[in-house]
């Protein structure tokens, strides 16, 4: 009896230890992240610029960003580059994961750093760069490339044109994705047992079999914990934007959250700010959803 | 725990690697070609952007580096990345510890409140983040807000990371510390951290690529100030003052890339030991 209240007691101390270790983490997400959200949720009906008092006016901020030709385009443009970047990130990374697994010599612990490298390099850097790839001038890279290569007629003001520059950040922001992608399915592949592809090879199974019965069913949860990271990334794109075009020529490739700064801290209207802000976050829980459940479907556990 | 590939030379497995090795020329070349340019005159430059530099040219770097401030900013981003990346870890390794190790009652309603704050977009605090420090008169001082909002915001995903770990570690371990009169802060670095190189290893360069290549708080947060301006506001500052100046502009750009994918190269074999032992499901 005594022995047993000792013991309860020793948990209540490890409880409480467990509580003040947590302590410390907590506070901080309280600030910066629980205060801010119940704050912006609150902003986001309220009329405020900057300074003086905040007015309450109901819905009218979401009222106007829906019927805002300017802010529902920027809104648009962040669900385009979304889902086209999330297509190129996972069928790139998936396809170079298995493309590794597959031979898995000296050559692809290589290709593991290098392609992976896109996605350790800052958006800025990357942007710089592909600016100088995309320059609309005989300067720029690709149409360098194209005129070198006799392909003149495919030269084109890439980041100035309506029909390219949206596909064009889409597709950067995707292939930067690509490399953790990768790099998550990889590893996932090397965690399925041995044993499993051998009763496959003796059945006689090649690589692209294995691949679409055993690898990918097997890696499902990963490559849909990699889908909701880059759509969240995908509809974040800020810096790759602001980089390379500003949002620009004439809001042609604005985004969201582009949209969201400038207003608030170009033209102080936080509460429309704000409301822009709550609007993407929605938006990209839809994504998530809408997502997730296209993969859902049976969990093979090994 | 790899498929035993035999040394056989078949024409689908050549193919492949040829593939990748096509694919590798690709990822590489813009990046040797920025290198390139950056060793030209800007008169060479216009004459050809195919020709090699003519003699090799550092000039470009020293003129990144002292004019246009891309040192300064270096160090702005070494001193925000180190504090954020010490702090996180710390924060961190203790939240995860507790929540696994710690009998916490009902641990699975943090997790799941973890993972929605995790998904959440900074889009939807970042106003009100930036009106509090402001009022708080934390920006007067370089660094502290641009720190504080990357460690709010970074530490669900590694709580959770790490949370996942600590799991792995065999609870017998523990008390068997427990009973010979370890303290739990001692059982923690003496015996656990040893076993959790890995995944911090892996933990700290996710997040520090984060930092690093952060914007949006970045430019918000040194908004009304030059001080503790950050690598990434600094390259769009360096870019709207020298424009189209291109061999300058690569200059800077091989700068940035070249030491991050040194520590990248170095630190890759826990990295995917990291990625591998955790076996990250969502």
């Amino acid at each position: 009896m005594k022995k047993r209240h000792k013991a309860a007691g020793v948990n209540r101390k490890i409880i409480f230890a467990g509580f003040l270790f947590m302590l410390p983490a907590f506070l901080v997400i309280l600030i910066t992240i629980l205060i801010p959200l119940v704050w912006n949720l609150y902003l986001s009906f309220c009329e405020w610029n900057g300074g003086g008092s905040t007015v309450f006016i109901g819905v009218e901020n979401y009222i106007k960003s829906f019927t805002t030709q300017g802010t529902r385009d920027a809104i648009y443009h962040s669900i385009f580059i979304g889902i086209i970047s999330t297509l190129v990130s996972v069928m790139l990374g998936v396809a170079f994961a298995l493309a590794l697994f597959r031979i898995q010599n000296r050559l692809s612990s290589v290709a593991r750093v290098i392609f992976y490298s896109p996605s350790m390099i800052p958006m800025t850097v990357l942007g710089l760069l592909f600016t100088f790839i995309f320059a609309s001038s005989d300067k720029g890279l690709l149409n360098a490339i194209l005129a070198a290569t006799g392909m003149d007629f495919l030269k084109h003001a890439w980041l100035s044109d309506k029909s390219t520059v949206l596909w064009v950040i889409a597709v950067i922001q995707g292939w930067r994705s690509s490399g953790t992608i990768m790099m998550l399915s990889y590893t996932a592949m090397l965690n399925i047992p041995d044993s499993l592809f051998e009763s496959a090879e003796l059945e006689g199974c090649g690589f692209v079999k294995k691949s679409r019965y055993i690898i990918l069913p097997l890696i499902k949860q990963t490559i849909r914990l990699a889908l909701s990271m880059t759509l969240v990334w995908a509809f974040k794109t800020y810096d790759l934007v602001w980089t390379m075009t500003q949002g620009g020529p004439a809001n042609m490739s604005m985004t969201a959250p582009i949209m969201m700064i400038k207003t608030g801290f170009s033209y102080n209207q936080y509460g429309y700010a704000a409301a822009i802000g709550m609007i993407c976050t929605v938006l990209i829980g839809i994504c998530i959803i809408i997502g997730r459940s296209l993969l859902r479907g049976e969990n093979y556990e090994y | 725990m790899s498929i035993k590939v035999k040394k056989n030379l078949k024409l689908p497995y050549i193919l492949l690697c040829i593939v990748i090795i096509m694919c590798l020329v690709v990822y590489i070349f813009p990046i040797v070609f920025s290198a390139v340019t950056s060793l030209k005159s800007p008169d060479e430059f216009y004459a050809s952007i195919w020709a090699l530099p003519t003699e090799l040219r550092f000039s470009n770097y020293v003129d990144a580096f002292q004019i246009g401030k891309i040192g300064k900013y270096m160090m702005n981003s070494v001193i925000i990345s180190a504090f954020s990346l010490i702090s996180i870890q710390i924060l961190a390794l203790m939240a995860a510890y507790a929540l696994s190790r710690l009998k916490i009652p009902h641990v699975e309603v943090f997790l799941m409140a973890l993972l929605l704050l995790q998904v959440l977009p900074t889009e939807s605090m970042i106003i009100p983040l930036y009106i509090s420090v402001s009022k708080m008169h934390l920006l007067d001082f370089p660094y502290v807000s641009t720190i504080l909002g990357y460690v709010g915001w970074s530490l669900p995903g590694t709580i959770i990371i790490l949370k996942n770990y600590f799991d792995t570690v065999p609870i017998d371990l523990l008390e068997a510390a427990r009973i010979d009169g370890s303290n739990e802060i001692n059982t923690m670095t003496k015996i656990i951290l040893p076993l959790m190189k890995a995944p911090m290893v892996t933990c700290m360069i996710m997040n520090f690529t984060y930092v690093w290549g952060e914007l949006m708080w970045a430019q918000v947060t040194t908004l009304l100030t030059d001080e503790g301006i950050t690598i990434t506001v600094g390259l769009l500052n360096f870019q709207g003052q020298y424009g189209t100046n291109w061999t300058l502009l690569t200059a800077a750009i091989v700068m940035v890339i070249v030491p991050l994918l040194a520590i990248f190269v170095s630190l890759q074999k826990y990295f995917v030991a990291g990625l591998t032992a955790g076996g990250v499901k969502g």
